[in-house]
C-alpha cells in the first residue's frame, strides 16, 4: 500500500466508523510519516469537535408556521385577486411617474407679447375715434347702400 | 430501499399534513445547524432553514422517491445556501469590503460560551467560512452531519471519488488554518 492510498483509506475508515484494514495498520507500523499524518488527523478531529452545535432558537417554530400559513393563504387567494394586488402598486407607480414626468403647464397663461398688446388696446379704447366706433360702422354701412335701393324700400314701407 | 422518511413525504403528498410536521420536527435542528455552518452565520442559518422547509412544503406535488429523503432535503438546503452565499458575495464585491468574513468569525461565538473555547470556536468558524463552497459543504455533510460519502455525492450531484478528494483537501486546508490549535496534543489541551 502506498502512502497516499493509506491516507485516503484512513480518512474513509474514520468517516465510515470502521477500523482500518490490516494492510493499512501494517503500513502505519512501518511508516513514520504516515503515523504522523494519522496523529495529526486525530488532533484535527479534536479541534473540529469544538464546532458550535447550533439548534433552532426560541420562536423558530412560531415564525415558521406563521410563514407557512401566509404561503398557504397566498396560494388559496383567487388569481383575479392576486392579479389585482399585483396591479395596484404597478398602477400607483405609473401614476407617480406620470405626475413627475408630465410637462407642467406654463405659469403665465398670457404670453408677454399678448399682454403688451392687450394693454395697448385698452389705451386705444380711450381714443375718441374708438369711442364712436359704432357710429363710424353705421356710417360705413350707409355709405355702401345704393340710394335707389333706399328709395325703393322707403316707398314700399306703409306710412 | 425502505426509507420511512420518504414514505412520510409520500403521505404528505397524499394530503396528510401531519406527515410534514413529523418531518419538520425530525430535521428542524439539523437543518438550522447545517445552514448556519454553510452560511457561517447563525441568524442567516435559521432564516435559510425556514426557507428550506417552505421549499419542502411546496415540493410535495413534484416529489418522487429517487434517493433517500435526507439526501433530497440536504440537496434543497445546499442549493439554497449556495445561492444565498453567492448573492451575499456579489453584494460584498460591489461594496468592496470583507465584513462578511469578519462577521462569520464573530457571530459564531456566543457570549454564553466558555471563554477558553471562544477563541478556538471563532478560529474554526472563520477557517470553515474561508473554504471553497464545495469543500466546506462536503466536510460539513460528512464530518458534522454524518452522511456517507455515497449520500454526500448524491447531495452534491457528484461522484464518491470527488467527495473523497474534497474532504481530503478541506481537511488539509483546515489543518493549515488551525495549525496553532492542531500542533500537538499538549498545545491543544493548552489552547482549550
Amino acid at each position: 500500500m502506498r502512502c497516499d492510498e493509506l491516507r485516503e483509506s484512513l480518512l474513509q475508515a474514520r468517516y465510515a466508523r470502521v477500523e482500518p484494514q490490516a494492510d493499512a495498520l501494517a503500513h502505519l507500523r512501518e511508516c513514520v510519516a504516515c503515523r504522523s499524518f494519522a496523529d495529526a488527523q486525530t488532533r484535527l478531529d479534536h479541534v473540529l469537535a469544538h464546532g458550535e452545535q447550533v439548534s433552532a432558537g426560541p420562536g423558530f417554530d412560531t415564525r415558521f408556521f406563521a410563514q407557512l400559513a401566509e404561503a398557504k393563504a397566498r396560494a388559496r387567494r383567487p388569481l383575479r385577486g392576486r392579479l389585482w394586488w399585483t396591479l395596484v402598486p404597478t398602477l400607483a407607480a405609473a401614476a407617480a411617474a406620470a405626475m413627475i414626468l408630465w410637462p407642467k403647464p406654463a405659469q403665465d397663461f398670457v404670453p408677454r407679447e399678448d399682454l403688451a398688446l392687450a394693454t395697448e388696446l385698452e389705451l386705444v379704447e380711450e381714443l375718441p375715434v374708438v369711442q364712436h366706433l359704432d357710429e363710424a360702422e353705421a356710417f360705413e354701412v350707409l355709405a355702401e347702400v345704393d340710394v335707389s335701393e333706399l328709395e325703393a324700400v322707403t316707398k314700399e314701407t306703409p306710412p | 430501499m425502505h426509507d420511512p422518511e420518504a414514505a412520510l413525504m409520500l403521505d404528505f403528498a397524499g394530503g396528510q399534513e401531519q406527515a410534514f410536521v413529523t418531518l419538520y420536527r425530525s430535521y428542524r435542528d439539523r437543518m438550522v445547524s447545517y445552514c448556519a455552518r454553510l452560511l457561517a452565520d447563525r441568524a442567516q442559518g435559521e432564516e435559510a432553514a425556514q426557507d428550506v422547509f417552505l421549499k419542502l412544503y411546496r415540493a410535495r406535488d413534484t416529489y418522487q422517491v429517487q434517493s433517500r429523503f435526507s439526501t433530497f432535503l440536504y440537496r434543497i438546503a445546499t442549493n439554497h445556501c449556495w445561492n444565498l452565499r453567492a448573492r451575499l458575495d456579489n453584494k460584498l464585491v460591489r461594496r468592496g469590503d470583507d465584513s462578511h468574513e469578519r462577521s462569520a468569525a464573530s457571530s459564531s461565538s456566543s457570549p454564553a460560551t466558555d471563554l477558553a473555547n471562544s477563541e478556538l470556536r471563532a478560529a474554526l468558524a472563520s477557517a470553515l467560512a474561508r473554504l471553497p463552497d464545495k469543500q466546506r459543504t462536503a466536510l460539513v455533510l460528512v464530518h458534522y452531519e454524518g452522511l456517507s460519502y455515497k449520500d454526500s455525492a448524491l447531495v452534491l450531484e457528484t461522484s464518491e471519488g470527488a467527495i473523497k478528494s474534497l474532504i481530503h483537501r478541506a481537511r488539509e486546508t483546515m489543518m493549515g488554518e488551525l495549525a496553532s490549535f492542531v500542533a500537538t496534543d499538549t498545545e491543544v489541551q493548552h489552547a482549550l
